[in-house]
């Protein structure tokens, strides 16, 4: 009787400490995966813009003449390429700027 | 000094531009005309009818007269080195921009091998301008047409580019004088390098139109496909403001009466060439041909 009872006590006692680290267990699962989730949405929402710009500039050299913009000669572009360097890295920044038109044009006019 | 004439033998595949070409040459060596021959076709047949193996750079045949084989390939790939060469030099951020890899694919860009008949055409008549003739072999049609038109087509587009570029710099020097008052506008390497292209292809252009200096000739068979793609021919040049000089009926039958021309231009020079059941290959066989020839034939077929 007092085996049993001591028995007793002991998985009464258990079953705090068993349901606390459970309940933190199950909290710092929980608050892994919101910051996971979070982490993830943040560098998607970096590489989302750049991609579309991407496929943007990817469209306008296959498609160019459709809208406008008619390629020369291939021998052309290459004779004129190694003086171009300036022209290349412009290209390059217009892919960061290109998606937010319109806060370019305000920086342009200085509009807060 | 005297520049060398310039006879180009284009027309369908297989109506024997080659053949005529050896022919042509071969006449113009035994005449004393100091003479080069070279094949421009990818698919080249000089070797075969020569009997002697050929290569890019031309080798002597028989006294006055040498023959190549122009290798497309080498002079895209030489282009592009040149070009990788001159980005390095130029370039600060080269490795930023992954160029470098671009250049594997770029070989086989449309324009390109044009482009390398158009550089392989330059250097030759640099090399060779000592000579009193130069015959060229051209590929079929399609390539030989696009090969005429390139100057054209290039420096329509150069007009454009420089129209622009003069705009762009109009604008610059603007800015710098409010900006930067008191110093001097630094000339643009852009410009320049377009005003030099389009200098030279405007030059091109002037040559392939000019009958005294170029001579293109169509080589035809008597049968209906050949005629169809010789009045093509002649549509397409006339668009680049480039004339054909002659037409050679080359495998007829009787040599006296040019085979009935359905032809909706007049080409001023016509020369038929009979046929031959013996195979013309090796400078002894295209001798015994040219032998056989009325004499004013052969005469005509090396000018």
């Amino acid at each position: 009787m007092i085996n049993e009872y001591s028995e007793s006590d002991e998985k009464s006692a258990e079953k705090p400490i068993e349901s606390i680290s459970r309940k933190i267990k199950a909290r710092l699962l929980a608050l892994w995966e919101t910051a996971d989730s979070v982490a993830r949405n943040k560098a998607v929402e970096t590489l989302e813009p750049e991609l579309e710009e991407l496929e943007h500039v990817f469209a306008l050299l296959v498609q160019g003449a459709f809208v406008g913009i008619p390629s020369p000669p291939m021998q052309i572009s290459l004779a004129l390429l190694p003086l171009m360097e300036r022209e290349m890295m412009l290209m390059m920044d217009k892919i960061d700027t290109a998606n937010e038109p319109l806060s370019h044009l305000f920086s342009i006019f200085d509009v807060s | 000094m005297k520049q060398p004439d310039i006879v180009f033998y284009m027309g369908k595949g297989g109506t024997g531009k080659s053949t005529v070409s050896s022919l042509a040459g071969l006449a113009a060596a035994m005449k004393g005309k100091k003479t080069l021959v070279v094949s421009m076709d990818s698919a080249h047949n000089l070797s075969d009818i020569f009997e002697i193996p050929l290569g890019h750079t031309p080798k002597k045949i028989v006294p006055n007269l040498f023959a190549g084989e122009i290798d497309q390939e080498r002079m895209i790939q030489i282009y592009l080195k040149e070009t990788q060469r001159a980005l390095k030099k130029n370039y600060s951020y080269l490795t930023a921009f992954n160029l470098e890899k671009h250049f594997d694919i770029l070989k086989f860009s449309p324009g390109l091998e044009e482009h390398a008949l158009i550089m392989a055409f330059e250097q030759l008549l640099e090399t060779w301008n000592h000579l009193d003739l130069i015959i060229f072999d051209m590929p079929p049609t399609a390539l030989s047409v696009k090969f005429f038109n390139l100057p054209a087509l290039s420096h329509r587009w150069m007009s454009q580019l420089q129209t622009l570029r003069e705009e762009i710099n109009r604008k610059k020097e603007i800015v710098n004088r409010v900006k930067l008052v008191g110093k001097t506008y630094e000339r643009d390497k852009i410009l320049k390098k377009i005003n030099e292209m389009k200098a030279n292809y405007q030059a091109l252009e002037k040559r392939f139109q000019d009958q005294d200096q170029v001579s293109i000739k169509v080589v035809l068979n008597p049968n209906p496909l050949a005629l169809s793609e010789t009045e093509r021919i002649y549509k397409n040049l006339k668009t680049a403001g480039i004339y054909l000089s002659g037409i050679i009926w080359n495998q007829t039958g009787d040599t006296t009466v040019p085979p009935t021309l359905p032809l909706s231009f007049k080409i001023p020079s016509h020369l038929c060439l009979p046929g031959t059941t013996h195979q013309l290959t090796g400078i002894e066989a295209l001798k015994t041909y040219l032998n056989a020839l009325d004499s004013n034939d052969c005469a005509r077929l090396s000018d």
